[in-house]
């Protein structure tokens, strides 16, 4: 039999869930609803289901390039972050660096200043070199910005790792990049997923350096979506539809990645 | 053949853990490196598997410097006292990443695999990841990812001391076993005599960084070459006692012990006896008088302890002599005996440096 305190648990735990559930569910419900149940004054309930919001935003907003916008930039730069991270992680946490705890802990020093501070120079640095609404210069910022945090956690996973496995593989004759690759890259799976959740979700998230960087070209989904809102009007129903669309893809990832946080907690490396 | 050569190890923060160590390992020899934990035994092996780095002297292995050679590149194996094994890998790629990383194929690489778990007796783990396996198994096939390769020398750490007693004697017995088939030269590492005496050809006793004595077992047991081996091996522990050397031999308060092999002299010695060597007979007929004050019974033995009669302190080491009886012999707590040494076993060592006086080394 289940405790008191233990069923006051489960019932707070329902409770905290719901809580952040129940704002998903009214966007996934305003967005198929029509615009006039939208925007009347009282609460509608019963409505006739309408996929208008999610053609306004495709057609209206060009929000398919909105979404391979988002999907070049934050897939290259999660992905290069987490190779860079992965390599220098493995240099912080192993490598005798002199000063390596300080290190680590500057670089993510880097991520405590305000973006705005960050966004102005980008954006005079990025003028001169024309990179200005280009994919790569998103790219770049996500990846120097989202690099300093994932190299940090990282870190602490690779710390984890025992180092007699290492030493084993050293000699059963596997060079560096074999031990990363094959040894290290395997029993980070945890600390990998976490990590690259952590930036797909930042990066797909953010708005403030893509609202200085970006004009048209390489306009992401955040960017996209605020422009549903002009002088004159909101328009809850395609800004729904498309939130829920920006939601698919991080839950799909989330998914994805969240077996490989589970899997590896509980491998037996040792005794 | 293996060859260390002056060979030294401080650590980064200063710590001198191995100081200038001279060996020579036979090809197909199994020695040991003994001592009490941080004497720098592990530090040793992790330089002649090329872990850490020399910070002076050299390391031969088949005639060739190998003092800065990449681990990999040694062909030594490692078998560690966690095991270490590749926790994502089956047991069978645990045990083949070694010869593919080295160009064999997979299909060779898995029929070496097979030969080796079927002297190992884990043909059916092959399959199963580390996780999956107890820790004798995990033994095992740290073993057998040592013994795929057919290296100049496996180094092993404490192989066996996460195992519980039953299981460690067992694979203890497999070791020797093995050892006898295949005569790979092994360097062996524990802080378990038992282990060192039973497994090795020859002991290598440290201490402090520095070897103390390298001998086969029955010599490290017998004739140890100072004071800290005769303390270290032996269980209980070897009666060390004060005495005087004369023209006649050894003595203690006056009476000659034996002749102490032909060691003659004057001056302060250590008298070191083994528990096993010391001899009960009539009050006044032994070496000295004592009364033994209490018994502990162990299997086959009992181990009495005897207080010695009269002021003078004769037991360098403790209160008491320790000796080691038959189980069946008669004694009475609280009886007087005369207490003697079996003479031919009696080693002698110089009271200032605690160097044995009777081997001369
Ligand atoms: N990586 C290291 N850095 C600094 N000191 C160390 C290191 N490894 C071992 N030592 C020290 O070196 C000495 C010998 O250690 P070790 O070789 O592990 O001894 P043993 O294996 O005989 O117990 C100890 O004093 C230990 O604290
Ligand atoms: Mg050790």
């Amino acid at each position: 039999m289940r405790s008191p305190l233990r069923r006051a648990f489960d019932v707070a735990a329902v409770f905290i869930v719901a809580l952040y559930l129940a704002p998903i569910y009214w966007v996934v419900l305003t967005s198929i609803k029509p615009t006039i149940a939208i925007n009347s004054a009282k609460p509608v309930w019963s409505f006739e289901p309408t996929w208008e919001h999610y053609r306004e935003a495709f057609v209206r907003f060009e929000f398919d390039r909105a979404l391979l916008n988002s999907a070049i930039i934050v897939l290259s730069a999660t992905f290069i972050t987490m190779v860079l991270a992965l390599f220098s992680s493995y240099a912080l946490a192993r490598m005798k660096i002199k000063g390596a705890d300080f290190m680590s802990l500057t670089i993510l020093s880097l991520r405590f200043m305000p973006g705005v501070v960050i966004a102005m120079p980008f954006f005079l640095m990025f003028q001169r070199l024309d990179m200005i609404d280009t994919h790569v210069g998103m790219i770049i910022i996500y990846v120097g910005f989202g690099l300093p945090f994932a190299v940090w956690l990282l870190r602490g996973f690779m710390m984890d790792i025992p180092r007699d496995v290492e030493e084993a593989a050293r000699l059963d004759g596997l060079g560096w990049i074999s031990i990363i690759w094959r040894i290290i890259l395997p029993m980070s799976g945890p600390g990998i997923a976490v990590t690259a959740i952590f930036t797909f979700v930042f990066d797909w998230n953010e708005f403030l350096f893509a609202l200085y960087i970006t004009q048209a070209t390489a306009v992401t989904l955040p960017i996209q979506i605020s422009k549903m809102i002009d002088l004159y009007n909101v328009l809850w129903g395609t800004i729904s539809g498309a939130v829920v669309m920006q939601l698919v893809p991080m839950v799909i990832v989330v998914f994805l990645l969240q077996r490989h946080m589970i899997r590896g907690l509980a491998l037996g490396a040792v005794k | 053949m293996i060859v260390l050569e002056k060979l030294h190890k401080t650590y980064g923060d200063g710590t001198e853990a191995v100081k200038s160590i001279d060996l020579e390992i036979k090809r197909g020899e199994f020695i040991t490196l003994l001592g009490p934990s941080g004497c720098g035994k592990t530090t040793t092996l992790r330089l002649i598997a090329g872990l850490e780095e020399a910070t002076g002297g050299k390391i031969w292995i088949n005639e060739r410097d190998v003092t800065n050679v990449d681990p990999g590149d040694r062909d030594v194996a490692m078998v560690f006292q966690s095991y270490a094994l590749y926790p994502h890998m089956t047991a069978l790629e645990n045990m083949t990443l070694n010869l593919t990383v080295r160009g064999m194929s997979k299909g060779d690489a898995a029929k070496r695999a097979q030969e080796v778990a079927k002297i190992l007796g884990i043909q059916e783990l092959l399959d199963k990841k580390p996780g999956k396996l107890s820790g004798g198994q995990r033994q095992r096939i740290a073993l057998g990812r040592a013994m795929v390769r057919s290296p100049v020398c496996y180094l092993m750490d404490e192989p066996l001391s996460n195992l519980d007693l039953k299981l460690r004697e067992q694979m203890r017995t497999e070791l020797k076993r093995l050892h006898q088939r295949d005569r790979v030269t092994t360097v062996y590492v524990t802080h378990d005599q038992a282990e060192a005496l039973i497994l090795s050809d020859r002991v290598v006793v440290m201490d402090k960084g520095i070897v103390q004595q390298v001998a086969d077992p029955v010599q490290i047991y017998e004739r140890p070459a100072n004071e800290f081996v005769a303390d270290f091996i032996g269980s209980p522990s070897i009666n060390f006692m004060v005495g005087e050397l004369t023209d006649q031999g050894p003595c203690i308060v006056g009476k000659p012990v034996g002749n102490g092999n032909g060691v003659r002299g004057s001056g302060g010695v250590t008298i070191g006896v083994r528990p096993e060597d010391v001899l009960f007979a009539a009050p006044g007929s032994g070496v000295f008088d004592g009364r033994i004050e209490f018994t502990e019974p162990y299997g086959g033995v009992v181990y009495a302890f005897v207080a010695v009669e009269g002021d003078r302190k004769v037991i360098k080491n403790r209160d008491y002599v320790v000796a080691s009886l038959d189980l069946h012999q008669p004694i009475t707590i609280g009886a007087s005996v005369g207490v003697s040494f079996r003479e031919q076993r009696i080693n002698l060592f110089d009271a200032n440096t605690g160097q044995a006086l009777s081997n001369g080394r």
